[in-house]
Parts: C-alpha cells; structure tokens; sequence
C-alpha cells in the first residue's frame, strides 16, 4: 500500500465541544484588555501632554520676566564701586593722553642725498633772467 | 464540512468566505463564529497531527482564530480563506515545535531504532499498528516535510495551495513531499525488517538458526 493511502487512513480528530463558546470567550476578554491597554495609552498620552503644556505656560507666562524698569532698580542694588563706575560712565569723559615718539618715525638725512632748494624770485613785473 | 470547499462550488464558498472576512474586518463577531464552525475541524486535525498532541493542538486553534480575528485586516482576498488561516496556523505549529525543540533533537535514524523496539505478533501487521508506526514515523519527520505531507495527504490540498500557504515554489513543495513519503516509506520498511529480526531472536536466542 502506498504512504498517502496510509495517511489517509489515520484517524481524524474533531474539535472539543463547546470550542466556538471557548474562542468567543477568549474573544471577549481579549477585547476587554486590549480596550484597557488602549485607554491607559491614551491616559498616558494625554497626561503627558498636558503635562508639557502646563511647562511650555508655566515657562512663557507665569515666571517673572526682567523688564527694562527693572534693570534700571537692579543697578540700585549694586555695590557701591560698581555703582561708582556706572556713575562716572554716564557722567565724566576720560581724556585720553596718547605718548607718541615721533623720532622713530624720522628718517636719517645721511642715507638721502643732500637736497637742493632753487629759491626763485617769482614776479610779473621783472624781465631779470634767471641764470643757473 | 472538512471537504467542503472542494466538494461544492468552491467559487461560491470562496465569495461567501470572503463576504464573512470583510464583516469580520469590521469586528462582526457572529460572522467571525462563523469562520470558527467553517475552520474547527480541520485545524484541530492539522495541528494535532502536526504537534501530536490534541490538547496543546485546542490551545493552538484557539490561538489561530484569535489571529484570524485580530488580523483580519492582513487578509488579502487574493488567496482563499483557508490558505490564510492554514498559515497562521502552520506558524504557530512550527513555533510551537520550535519551543518543544523537537525540531533539532530527534532524527530518522532515532525514529526508525523507536519504531524497531515494538515487537509484533506476526508478520502480517495489522492496519492499526501500521498506522500507529506511520504517526510515530510522520511525528519523527522535520516539519519541512511533516507540513507538505500532512497537507497534502490528510489535509488534501493541492500541491499549489500548499505552495501557497507555505510561501515556497511549486517544485520545492513536490520535492518535499516526494521526499517525505520516501523517508516514510523506508521508516516503515525498516521498521517491518526489526520486526522480521526481532522475532528470529526470538526462535533462536542464541542465534543458532
């Protein structure tokens, strides 16, 4: 005899009774936990999110924020050289004394050749000729 | 109802199968009950004679109709119902054998030795023992070739809807098939030779024939 014609002859199993009752059950609670798994999610979601815009307000909106009146009373409160400083910033001007050495910036006259100065007498009213 | 969908219009069945599919996407709970009377049997058989065992077999039905219910929506009117949920089904099996690691510890030779210890009564062996070592050989077999078999044989699907539900080419499918029946075939001709040896010793005990 052939393998599939013996094969075909080992006895069928059938399922239990009541199996579809059995599948609807674990259907239903499935369901139950899968709908509560949802929910806590959300929650969770939800909680977090609110909990990140309750921050974002808390940050933006409600803590106090430096205005420039406020600057202005901060330099109130400051040590009295600082205060000295920011006082004498606004009233006095500094006068800024530069020392300069120019000499450094003269050249030797040994290294230039000697300079001629031709002195020309300029005048409309003359005809002397000017002899070199 | 196992024959169903071969014996009647199997393009009815497959319409009124997949009118029942798309209630049950949209979470129909007596179009899923339906499905569950359709499919029962036959996947309590399959998975028995894949698990050899009929209790963890229930447990893993069960488990397959809760798939088929939560993800239902995965299901593609392409194929027929039955390939989806024989899929389902065949993975859950090949998990589960995995687990029992069942997979990697027995091989034909351990099955053909276990099959050699039963000591029959005559030669002629009767159906049901044949039969007993046919499962004890189908149980010993890979599940490469236990699932085309049992598929193909007990389930009798066709060689392309096991290819189907399996995800593998035609060919492979034929192959191991052929294969399988070839590793049973010599399991139980082994097997009868045991016998034939055992009950020799038995005449002789000392081995003076």
């Amino acid at each position: 005899m052939e393998i599939h014609d013996l094969l075909k002859k080992i006895n069928r199993v059938e399922a239990p009774p009541h199996f579809e009752q059995r599948v609807m059950a674990e259907l239903s609670s499935r369901k139950t936990k899968k709908a509560r798994t949802m929910r806590m999610g959300l929650v969770f979601a939800g909680a977090s999110s609110a909990a990140i815009i309750m921050l974002c307000v808390v940050g933006l909106f409600l803590l106090p924020q430096r205005e420039p009146a406020d600057m202005m009373s901060l330099e109130k409160e400051l040590s009295p050289s600082v205060k000295r400083d920011v006082q004498m910033r606004d009233t006095e001007v500094i006068p800024i004394i530069e020392a300069v050495d120019y000499a450094g910036e003269m050249r030797p006259k040994q290294d230039q050749p000697p300079t001629i100065y031709i002195l020309e007498h300029v005048s409309d009213s003359t005809d002397t000729k000017t002899k070199y | 109802m196992q024959r169903f969908s071969q014996k009647k219009g199997s393009k009815e069945l497959r319409m009124v199968e997949q009118e029942l599919m798309h209630l049950v996407q949209k979470g129909d709970e007596e179009a899923f009950e339906k499905i569950v009377t359709m499919y029962k049997h036959r996947i309590v058989n399959f998975l028995t004679q894949m698990t050899g065992d009929y209790q963890k077999a229930v447990e893993l039905s069960q488990e397959t109709f809760m798939r088929v219910y939560f993800k239902a929506n995965r299901y593609k009117p392409m194929a027929p119902l039955s390939s989806w949920i024989y899929t389902i089904a065949s993975n859950l099996a090949k998990t589960e054998l995995k687990k029992a690691k069942k997979l990697s510890t027995v091989s034909l030779d351990d099955a053909h030795r276990g099959l050699g210890n039963r000591v029959a009564a005559s030669d002629d062996l009767p159906d049901s023992f044949l039969i007993k070592d046919l499962k004890q050989a189908l149980n010993a077999l890979h599940p490469r070739y236990r699932i085309p078999i049992i598929l193909k044989d007990i389930e009798g699907f066709s060689q392309e809807e096991i290819a189907q539900i399996l995800k593998r080419p035609v060919g492979t499918i034929k192959a191991r098939i052929s294969r399988g029946r070839d590793y049973l075939k010599q399991s139980l001709e082994k097997n009868e030779r045991n016998v034939d040896v055992s009950n020799n010793t038995e005449e002789c005990p000392h081995g003076n024939t």
